[in-house]
């Protein structure tokens, strides 16, 4: 079965309070007063997204409603201030990741305002810079003494492996020349491989004969079973 | 919709996004490098409509395969001119191990050739942009075969978009443009044309140039993609003199030593002084040296990007780059292509 990357399933959500504050400082004298606080990064689950500035956050009880004066496209709904900002969270997660994958000519105008917010206060440059790239990627082992330390792609590059890279407990079993494929993650800057976060062995490759080489070569259509067109 | 003019250093690569996380791909740059693969994944791309080889050279076909792997199972068709070197090629080693091993079907293999009429070799869901081959012709496509000159029959393609249009030349040749201009008896317009043979000899004189550039071509802009070290001594400046008299306005993803004088040392206009790196390219790389302590690749407009609107085409930061050249000629080596009569060829 070939490989496909892994669905994420968002884990909950944490807003990580100003480095120099903890949640019990958010506070107020009146019960229907909004709690306010700062917020100097947003983290959920493993994904961090640098902030450009330290956000002002409020908590408003009696709407249940969490707000940041900067990200003012989102209002996170709950009970508690935990859930609210959970709430809140998750929506600005969903919302960076639907936009970040669209081409500026997709957006729609209220995509667009959407993005400036974000884009705004989320530095976008940054946060493309340190997630790293998950790629497929076929190859075999090329050198083991006596655990696998080099790997060859199939484009016949070469790349040092340490086991501790690769999240497969089996992979220090792999002989020379055993051909595999993988979920690698790597650096989106340097493209440099951080991890192999998915590997499994795969059989030899089956290889056409001469014959069937020379059938298949007669059998490819070419461009003009395609539809005709015109100079216009 | 939006084309890249990928700056991959001396090679070419361009890539077609009609959006929703898909592209279409026309030559891969060089051999082994992942510089395209980077770009599609950073740029989220999914799923890649076509993965289109134009002759089977080391700076056009070479990163094919690293796409191939990462986006198996995930590519519409393969199109590709079988030229005299395409059966040594690792993309066809790759290509025939996806077949003998079931993962792509005949059919997702495309030779391309044009008969009376240019094929379309792919289109969107609503028929309003359409992409079709001009060039080769079944003819030359069997005479590639035998032949010894890949860059004869290399892809011609042609990009339609409304009242808009994009060639894409590769490294065509004077013979296959006076074919095509034979066949559609007209000038062909386009607002954007990636230049063929990264602006260097064509198998043509400077009378077939001129020929080129003002009787067949019609372009606004044409984007050069050309490698600060190259040592074909690309771009040409007879090519660019053509270009820039017919009243095209030219660029380079990189620049190189003929527009610095003739000499070799340009660290003095890197990183990307020309135009600041908003995309991904090649001329990103720092401090980038030849074994011989050569200046490459140093970017001139560096990764080109077009988008396509309504209204018109848009060239991104077009005139900060044109400024940027402008200022450039108030240095003391400098001397562009693009703007002053060429001292050296």
């Amino acid at each position: 079965m070939p490989l496909t990357v892994a669905q994420y399933s968002p884990p909950p959500a944490y807003v990580a309070p100003a480095a120099d504050q903890d949640d019990h400082r958010f506070g107020s004298e009146f019960a229907t007063d909004a709690i306010r606080s700062e917020m100097s990064q947003l983290r959920v689950a493993e994904f961090n997204y640098p902030l450009r500035r330290i956000c002002r956050a409020s908590f408003i009880p009696v709407a249940g409603e969490f707000l940041v004066e900067e990200f003012s496209a989102f209002v996170g709904h709950g009970a508690s201030i935990e859930a609210a900002r959970e709430d809140w969270a998750l929506r600005v997660h969903a919302a960076f990741q639907e936009l970040l994958h669209k081409r500026p000519f997709e957006l729609t105008a209220d995509e667009k305002r959407v993005w400036s917010v974000l884009s705004s206060n989320i530095d976008v440059a940054v946060y493309r810079n340190q997630m790293p790239l998950q790629v497929i990627q076929f190859g075999r082992v090329s050198q083991a003494r006596p655990y696998p330390s080099q790997i060859q792609w199939d484009d016949g590059t070469r790349e040092d492996i340490q086991i501790r890279q690769v999240d497969a407990a089996d992979f220090i079993t792999y002989k020379p020349g055993q051909p595999f494929e993988a979920v690698v993650a790597r650096d989106p800057v340097s493209y440099r491989l951080k991890r192999i976060v998915h590997i499994q062995r795969r059989s030899e490759p089956a290889r056409l004969s001469a014959d069937e080489e020379a059938k298949l070569l007669d059998s490819i259509g070419s461009s003009k079973t395609l539809p005709a067109g015109d100079w216009e | 919709m939006e084309i890249f003019c990928l700056d991959v250093g001396q090679g070419t690569c361009q890539v077609i996004m009609p959006g929703q996380r898909k592209a279409i791909v026309i030559d891969c740059g060089l051999q082994n490098d992942k510089l395209v693969l980077q770009f599609l994944q950073r740029t989220g791309v999914e799923y890649l409509e076509r993965l289109i080889v134009s002759h089977s050279h080391d700076d056009h076909i070479g990163g094919a395969v690293s796409i191939m792997g990462a986006y198996q199972g995930r590519v519409g068709k393969y199109c590709f001119v079988q030229d005299h070197i395409f059966l040594r090629s690792a993309f066809w080693t790759r290509l025939k191990d996806l077949y003998a091993n079931k993962r792509i079907t005949r059919d997702q293999m495309v030779r391309l050739e044009v008969g009376d009429k240019p094929q379309v070799v792919w289109q969107d869901e609503s028929r309003s942009i359409r992409l079709q081959t001009f060039s080769p012709s079944a003819v030359e496509n069997l005479m590639a075969q035998d032949g010894e000159k890949p860059n004869a029959t290399s892809a011609v393609l042609f990009l339609q978009s409304g009242a808009n249009r994009v060639i894409f030349a590769t490294d065509s040749e004077a013979s296959q443009w006076k074919e095509i201009h034979r066949a559609s008896g007209r000038k062909l317009k386009c607002d954007v044309l990636a230049v063929p043979h990264h602006g260097g000899r064509m198998h043509s004189s400077k009378r077939d140039l001129k020929w080129l550039y003002e009787d067949v071509l019609s372009a606004t802009t044409a984007v050069v993609s050309a490698g600060t070290s190259n040592t074909h001594g690309h771009p040409r400046s007879d090519v660019i003199e053509a270009m820039t008299a017919s009243g095209t306005n030219v660029l380079c993803t990189q620049i190189t030593r003929r527009c610095n004088g003739n000499v070799r040392d340009l660290e003095h206009l890197r990183p990307g002084v020309l135009r600041p790196q908003t995309h991904l390219g090649r001329s990103s790389a720092v401090g980038d040296l030849t074994d011989s302590g050569h200046s490459r690749n140093v970017a001139c407009a560096g990764t080109v990007r077009v988008e396509i609107t309504a209204t018109g085409v848009i060239l991104e930061r077009l005139a900060d780059h044109q400024r940027a050249v402008d200022r450039l000629l108030r240095t003391a080596t400098a001397c562009p292509l693009c703007r002053v009569a060429p001292r050296v060829n």
